[in-house]
Parts: structure tokens; sequence; C-alpha cells
């Protein structure tokens, strides 16, 4: 494979992933597992800024992303509910 | 290309395979095992095995790749420190995973040999 | 999550991925045009220049020259706006108080010993990314929100007493954060007093010395470009976004006792 592909074959990837999550974020009734997706698409949205040659909002996103918008939305959920009813 | 380099080219590559066969293996167990303390051992697998034996691997490779200049020093430095933090923080995170599950009751416990916990050995 | 959710998502990308490709095979957007407007280009050419020291800012990292220099006032405007966001936090839990019980208990000691030796790794790297802001990608938004991760993860980990034990209330968070804000203010505005002394124009958020005034702040720091006023902004742009983000992780995670009198104020006003 030619090697100058490779970076975009993975920015496809990435952004039809994130996608992919999007959607089964909005659909998830239990919110536990809605964080869970919400950060794994939070990885691939990461990765996507590096390939696209932007290292300072790469740099931005990881610790948002990873580090304090999980343990927000968890201490929020441990105050209300973790159940989306009907 | 000399021959230390060679020996440092097919190392780097061995670690890599067996990290791949790590990550298959884990994978399985992921899928496959009972209950969830088994499945976390799984997890662990894939991930000691799955990441520090490959990043191992490029380390060593990227030693050997002598046309790199020194830029290849930094993907060594890299992937060492890297290694080191993934095997201070994987055993650490999966320990506090299963003593949450195994304090708060709420996975099943069922294939059990032995449960040193519940007679009062390290209570902590 | 059902089969059939995840089919639809499946299709969902799909569709994405079509219509991507619809309007790359019709030409109607060029993607990563090979071709710099003259702006940008003006932007990589002056950004670190001595031999045009009146455009210059010698900051060679060109996105710090951009949000410091060329609009720092904009940036500036947007750093107050994270202070309203934490007023709003504050109105909402009117009444509040920090109580100290003095027993953090925290997770077991196998995951606290192993935080603890992540976490200067975490503030040095945070320390970096804020202070070579005029050098390598970052600034003081990134390191902020590094530096934010510690807190984070003491109170994961550690639990909120292991916080106030180590002396950090909310309040006083609040009061460093509005010391630094004054700091941005006053490095903003050093050249204009300068110039108000020695009789010469100059402007607010002057950094480099222009065509006509000649006060410029310090460009090197012995043979590191210093970048003159963007490291100071940089550094306390790193504290005032710690501080904040701090500051709304420790009020969301209030327990019960300490909310009782908020909920009890509520009640009066409702």
């Amino acid at each position: 494979m030619n090697i100058v592909v490779l970076p975009y074959l993975l920015v496809i990837i990435c952004s039809l992933t994130s996608t992919f999550l999007a959607y089964l974020i909005v659909k998830e009734r239990n919110l536990v597992v809605a964080i869970l997706l919400l950060l794994g698409q939070g990885i691939f949205h990461s990765l996507l800024y590096y390939l696209l040659m932007a290292p300072d909002l790469f740099i931005t996103y990881i610790p948002v992303s990873v580090g304090i918008t999980p343990l927000l939305l968890f201490l929020l959920i441990k105050k209300t509910e973790w159940r989306e009813y009907d | 290309m000399s021959e230390l380099n060679l020996v440092f080219y097919g190392i780097g590559l061995g670690l890599i395979a067996i990290g791949s066969f790590f990550e298959v293996v884990g994978a399985i167990g992921v899928l496959k095992l009972p209950s969830f303390f088994l499945r976390l051992h799984a997890l662990t697998v894939s991930c000691i095995g799955g990441s520090i034996l490959p990043l191992l691997g490029v380390a060593i490779l990227a030693i050997g790749l002598e046309e790199m200049g020194s830029q290849r020093l930094f993907i060594t430095a890299i992937c060492l420190i890297s290694v080191f933090i993934i095997l201070i923080l994987a055993p650490s995170g999966s320990h506090s995973l299963a003593r949450a599950a195994y304090n708060s009751n709420t996975a099943p416990k069922q294939p059990l040999e032995y449960d040193a916990l519940s007679r009062g050995v390290n209570k902590d | 999550m059902i089969k059939r959710d995840v089919l639809v998502a499946f299709s969902l990308s799909l569709l994405v991925l079509s219509i991507s490709l619809i309007i790359w095979l019709e030409g109607y957007i060029r993607i990563a045009t090979p071709i710099i407007s003259s702006l940008g280009e003006s932007y990589l050419y002056y950004s670190y220049n001595p031999w045009y020291s009146n455009y210059t800012s010698f900051s060679l990292n060109v996105v710090s020259a951009i949000i410091w220099d060329y609009r720092g006032f904009d940036t500036f405007l947007e750093t107050t706006v994270l202070m309203a966001s934490i007023i709003a936090i504050y109105t909402l839990l009117r009444g509040f108080e920090e109580k100290v019980f003095l027993q953090p208990k925290g997770l077991s000691t196998i995951t606290k010993t192993a935080t603890k030796i992540v976490i200067p790794l975490i503030i040095a790297y945070a320390l970096a990314i804020a202070t070579h802001g005029q050098l390598t990608p970052g600034g003081g938004f990134q390191g902020g929100a590094t530096l934010a991760v510690i807190s984070s993860l003491i109170i994961a980990v550690y639990s909120l007493e292991f916080l106030y034990y180590m002396g950090y209330r909310s309040k006083r968070l609040v009061v460093i954060r509005g010391l630094c804000l004054i700091g941005l203010i006053i490095v903003a505005i050093t050249p204009l007093l300068i110039g108000f002394i020695l009789n010469t124009k100059s402007y607010i958020f002057q950094n480099m010395s222009k065509e006509d005034s000649f006060i410029s702040m310090p460009s090197f720091l012995f043979d590191a470009p210093l970048a003159g006023s963007i490291f100071f902004y940089n550094v306390f742009e790193l504290l005032i976004v710690f501080t904040g983000l701090t500051t709304a992780l420790m009020l969301l995670s209030l327990r019960d006792v300490e909310l009782k009198k908020a909920f009890e104020v509520r009640e009066v006003y409702e």
C-alpha cells in the first residue's frame, strides 16, 4: 500500500466510527454506557485532530475528553438518575 | 544493513508478532469467558501483552534503523516511557475495577475456587 | 443497545461516506487546498521574522502569536466568559458550605500509589505545554486543561476530602482566578503606562515595537525566544483555566450534607 494514502484512510475510518458512535450515544437508554461510548468517540475525535494536523486542538481534546468530561458526567449521574425512562 | 542491526530488526518484529498473538487471545477470552472477573483477566492479558510487548518491539526496531539518524532515539525513548506508564496504570486500573465489583456485589462470582477476601484476610 | 440500532448507525455512517464521496467526485469543495490565502501567508511570514521588527511577535508557534498578539483582546474576552460560567454555578448552588470531616477514604492503596507516581509526570507535562507555548504547539488553555486532570484524578481516587486537606477551597480558587485575570490586565496595560510616563505613543495589548512607538516587551530570555507578553499571558491563562475547571469539579462533587443549606435557600426563594 502506498504510504501517502494511509493517513487519509485513517481519517475516513475515524470519522465514520465517530458518526456510528454518535447515533448509538443518542439512542442509548443506560446513561453509564452512553458515557463510555462518548469516551470512545472522544478518542476517535482526538485522533482525527492529530491526522488533520491540528496538534494544539489534539493536546486540548485529550485531557478534556478523557480526563474531565467523564468525571463531570459521572458526578451528574450520581446526583440524578442513571437510566432514561420513556 | 549491518548484522547487529539485522538482529535488532528480527527481535523487534518477533516481539510485535508475540504481542499480536496476546491481543487475539485477549479478544477471544473477552468473548468466551463466563464471569466478569475472568473477562477482566482476559482484558488485562490483552492490555499488558498486547500493548507493552509491541511497544518494546518498536523501541528495539527503531534502534536498528540506522538511516533514520538521531530521530530513532526519540522514538525509542517515547516507547520506553509509555511502557513504564502503561505498566503502572493498567494493572492498578483493573485492580480497582475488580475491587469495586467485588465490594458492591454487582457481578456474579460463580466459577469460584477459593475466596480469600471473604474470610477477613486483608480487609482494608 | 439493540441490533436494529447498530444497523441504523452503520447505515448512517455509510450515508455520510456516500455524501462525502459525491462532494469529492463532483468537485464542489476542494479538500485540503495546497494554496494558502494571502492573510494566512502574511501570518506565517511575519510571526517569527527578526528583519521586520515592526510586524513580528518573535513567536515560533503561529497559533500562539495569532491568539495572544494579533487578536489579544478577543482571547481576553473569551477568558472572562469562562469566569462568567463559574459565577453561574455559584448562583445555582447558593448557600452551600464546605465541611471538613478529615477522614479521607478513597480507593485502595495500590491505586493511590499508582496515582502518586503519575501525578508529577502530568504536572511536568502541563507546565512544559504552557511555558513553551511560544515554541511548540500548545499554550495556556492546553496546559490548564492538562493540569485540571490532576484534580479530577484526586477527586476520583483520593476523594474530595483530600482536596480540602491539601488546602483547596472553592472560594480561594475563585480569588486566585480573579487575581490572575487582574494580572492579565496589568500585563496588557503595562506598555500604556510606560508610554504615559515616557510621553510617547503606545497601545493596549502591545507586544513588540510598532512604527510609531518604540516600546516593546522582552523578546528573548538569554537565547530562547520569549515572545514578549505571550509568555506571561500563557502563564496566567494556565492558572485561570486550572482554577476554573477545578472549581467546577469541586462544586459538582459536593456531598449531600454540604448542599443541605443550599436546598433550603432554594425552597425559600420558590
